[in-house]
């Protein structure tokens, strides 16, 4: 750096120096007078749309109350109209019966007789027994099972492995389904509703 | 300058949220850099103040705004007071004001060492030194304020800018030829 490198250096520096420290301190209150405004505000706006959320679905609620009061049981009563005949003579044979899933299999029929007692419901009896799924490894301990009931397309069974044939495909079938704890899959059965077996 | 980034984003995440210590500490750290950077540029003590409290303002009205991946806070700040301070200029072509009020405000902020500084700290010479800076072109500008001005280093000036380090100190080394040609076209200096 030259001697005009540095005197021009030391001129920018005393330019520098000259400027403004800083903004006068009434500005600095206004803008925090604003900001408290703006931060108030939007926290109303906020709590007004919240409330406004809650006494939408308070009102969907009571509206739904009154409206549909017995929804639950009309769709129950419903159900066996879409329930196809079961394919108790299709299912495929050849298949193995577990014998380590006979004994939740009988929990989980007490524990649905039972409740099947309770409610008073349209009797339901489990037709076949339960049948291995490729996903079900014997090895592998099933601490806790839990059984659901799914009415789905004849075809869907083949996505979890369950071989269907054709007959059965295009129709709908009711079917326990057995899962372990993590939620796979392991077991499956083909029900009949007794409805179905009067027609 | 990483932790006063990481610092400067914790304090604008709170700032969103609401807070109001730490719209008050951002305010406190930036307001001077910003107000003396809008008035290095501009010349004009109102133009300065006004562009500080607009970059405030839309950090209060928009604080949703900034983008951390896309920049510092510093350099989202100094964006804006950028933008401003050149929209403000073109709008007013204050040159002419400027540089008068420049020699007014240099009046009171030199007479005691002016003997160091040699021909260039006198009054005059200042003023013609002012408006030599406000007559660079404004990426030239930018940097001897941030870098001469203001005495930011090259990398906090980079950030500032959004541009490489190097860009920095080529665009500097640059600014200062063309400001001692100015100098000596206005026969300020011999």
């Amino acid at each position: 750096m030259n001697e005009s490198d540095s005197r021009l250096s030391a001129a920018l520096r005393h330019l520098g120096a000259i400027a403004p420290r800083g903004a006068p301190a009434a500005l600095g209150d206004m803008l925090k007078d604003e900001f408290r405004r703006q931060h108030a505000r939007r926290r109303r706006e906020r709590n007004a749309r919240i409330l406004l959320i809650a006494a939408c679905f308070a009102g969907f609620a009571i509206v739904s109350f009154f409206i549909w009061p017995d929804a639950p049981n009309k769709t129950a009563s419903h159900e066996p109209v879409q329930i196809a005949p079961s394919p108790r003579a299709k299912v495929p044979a050849g298949l193995p019966e577990l014998p380590a899933l006979r004994e939740s299999q009988a929990k989980v029929e007490k524990s649905h007789a039972l409740s099947r007692k309770k409610k008073n419901s349209v009797p339901e009896i489990a037709e076949n027994r339960f049948v291995a799924l490729p996903t079900f490894d014997p090895a592998i301990p099933i601490d806790h099972s839990e059984m659901v009931r799914v009415d789905l397309p004849g075809r869907d069974l083949r996505l979890v492995g369950y071989p269907v044939s054709e007959e059965i495909a295009d129709r709908r079938v009711l079917a326990d389904v057995l899962l372990t704890q993590d939620g796979t899959p392991y077991a499956l059965r083909l029900v009949q509703n007794s409805r179905i077996k009067e027609q | 300058m990483a932790e006063t980034t990481r610092a400067d984003e914790e304090l604008y995440r709170q700032l969103a949220k609401g807070r109001e210590e730490a719209f008050s500490a951002l305010y406190e750290r930036y307001q001077a850099p910003i107000l003396r950077f809008a008035w290095h540029m501009s010349g004009n003590s109102a133009t300065a103040e006004d562009v500080t409290q607009e970059v405030f303002m839309l950090l209060i009205r928009n604080p949703k705004s900034y983008d951390p991946a896309k920049g510092s806070v510093a350099g989202y700040l100094f964006g804006i007071a950028r933008n401003l301070t050149r929209r403000r200029l073109e709008r007013s072509r204050l040159d002419e004001p400027l540089a008068e009020e420049w020699a007014q405000g240099s009046e009171t902020g030199l007479a005691s060492d002016t003997d160091l500084l040699g021909d260039l700290t006198r009054v005059e010479l200042l003023g013609c030194l002012q408006k030599a800076v406000l007559g660079l072109p404004e990426q030239y500008r930018e940097v001897i304020v941030l870098c001469d001005l203001e005495e930011m280093s090259y990398p906090d000036a980079a950030v500032v800018l959004q541009c490489p380090a190097g860009t920095i100190a080529s665009r500097l080394h640059r600014a200062r030829v063309m400001l001692k040609a100015r100098l000596e076209c206005q026969g300020c200096v011999k």
